[in-house]
């Protein structure tokens, strides 16, 4: 997951709005996977995450102009449309997928962002950081956070009350933070 | 408010999973802009749930990144083909589509318009002919009523000469209702009322009568038309007297003395 080449936000932002392809390498090499992941984790491994990830791409890359980063991180937008564009495709018909049309709610935190955009988990053992968590944890993490959840959605998958869903989802966070602190 | 008290509270989590309310979302925005802390806060769990999410990647297949990229160049190349033939073949399309549609109501209402337009125009000419008509025929009536004028005019001025003579011709026994005036002018004319006597039947007429050296002399003809004020009747040099006898159409040679209206002296 080490990216190829480190740009400053800044720097990251004038090569995406000029379409430059640097920018473009930049945003598969350090993103794609992750973004894969969630696609595959909400479709399942289909063939069709791939069309899903070509189509999140063309989106984000069409939409950069309007990406706004002090609004949130630029994965969690990048997620955002990858995300719906995947849960689009999983509630219409794959016959359909093509013709509809995502509309993309900005609803990112209003976060300033750190100067730069990689994030520094190569070190992490995969392990060191999973492991460390319940299964029940990373099933609400994935739920919320992958899968895009509402609370009460969550409630009914896991068969839990309303008001422990934040509590436990909360309290994984804080955990998941916590070990990577630590490592 | 106690800003640690806060980002303790457990709402930073909720909010980066996606998991907090509307107002409590737009609360925690707000509250980012103020305390850099709470700002930081928010980041360090979105950095996390980053850091999770690329812990968990999948590579995709090694052909997807060149595949989205020429999907990408090919996919921009088509939207901005689409845009530019939309802004430059659209309004075109729709502007001669306006002109087209223009030029055929234009064409029907010429053609439709066409008999109406000659209808229009024969009526407008018959009317300029019968305008023209009416004119003549008013140009004419102008003609007789200025010669009329001129004829009252001057009979007028006979009447009002002070040498012109106005002889009364009264009723003889039997008709002492009756009398009319005779201007005789010392020109000779002579100027008659022929609305002074009462209408005869068709078949009759009055005669006027002048009496020189004791025989009667046609004086002419009454003609009884309406609008008439004066008759001029056959000029008469000497006379001494005047008389007005009801004839039979077209007058007689010698008066029928038992037929006489009105009479009068000419001293």
């Amino acid at each position: 997951m080490q990216p190829k080449k480190q740009y400053s936000e800044t720097e990251l932002v004038i090569l995406l709005k000029a379409k430059d392809q640097r920018a473009y390498n930049y945003l598969y090499d350090n993103y794609s996977a992750a973004l894969y992941s969630i696609i595959v984790k909400i479709l399942g491994d289909r063939e069709e995450a791939v069309d899903i990830l070509q189509e999140s791409f063309i989106k984000i890359w069409r939409n950069v102009e309007n990406y706004d980063h002090d609004r949130g991180r630029l994965f969690t937008w990048m997620l955002q449309i990858t995300r719906n564009t995947a849960i689009d495709f999983m509630r219409s018909g794959p016959e359909q997928k093509n013709k509809k049309t995502n509309h993309l709610e900005p609803n990112s935190p209003t976060i300033e962002q750190n100067n730069i955009t990689y994030l520094a988990t190569d070190h992490l053992g995969l392990n060191t950081v999973i492991d460390g968590l319940k299964k029940e944890d990373k099933q609400i993490l994935d739920l919320a956070y992958f899968k895009g959840f509402t609370q009460q959605e969550i409630a009914n998958k896991l068969a839990i009350p309303l008001g422990t869903v934040k509590t436990r989802a909360r309290n994984a966070l804080i955990k998941l933070k916590n070990i990577l602190k630590t490592n | 408010m106690n800003i640690q008290d806060y980002i303790s509270s457990g709402i930073i989590e909720t909010y980066a999973l996606g998991l907090a309310g509307e107002e409590e979302a737009r609360e925690l925005e707000k509250l980012c802009l103020e305390y850099p802390e709470i700002k930081a806060a928010v980041q360090e769990a979105e950095v996390a749930l980053e850091s999770y999410a690329q812990l968990n990647a999948i590579n995709p297949p090694e052909h997807v990144k060149d595949q989205i990229w020429s999907a990408i160049n090919h996919n921009s190349i088509d939207e901005t083909q689409e845009t530019t033939l939309e802004k430059l073949n659209k309004p075109t399309k729709s502007v001669s589509k306006i002109y087209f549609y223009l030029a055929i109501a234009a064409a029907l209402l010429i053609i439709i318009g066409l008999p109406y337009h000659f209808y229009k125009i024969n009526q407008y000419r018959s009317e300029i002919s019968t305008l023209k008509k009416e004119k003549i025929e008013i140009l004419a009536q102008n003609k007789t009523f200025q010669a009329q004028i001129q004829k009252a005019s001057d009979e007028v001025d006979i009447v009002i000469n002070p040498t012109t003579k106005n002889i009364l011709l009264a009723g003889v026994t039997g008709h002492e209702d009756k009398k009319t005036v005779v201007y005789w002018s010392q020109a000779g004319e002579v100027f008659l009322r022929p609305n002074d006597l009462p209408s005869l039947p068709s078949n009759k007429q009055y005669q006027l009568w002048a009496i020189i050296d004791g025989k009667p002399v046609n004086a002419g003809l009454v003609e009884q038309r309406e609008n008439t004020q004066l008759q001029q009747m056959i000029s008469v040099q000497h006379a001494e007297m005047f008389a007005i006898t009801i004839e039979k159409q077209g007058g007689s040679k010698e008066p029928t003395m038992d037929q006489m209206i009105v009479a009068g002296k000419t001293l």
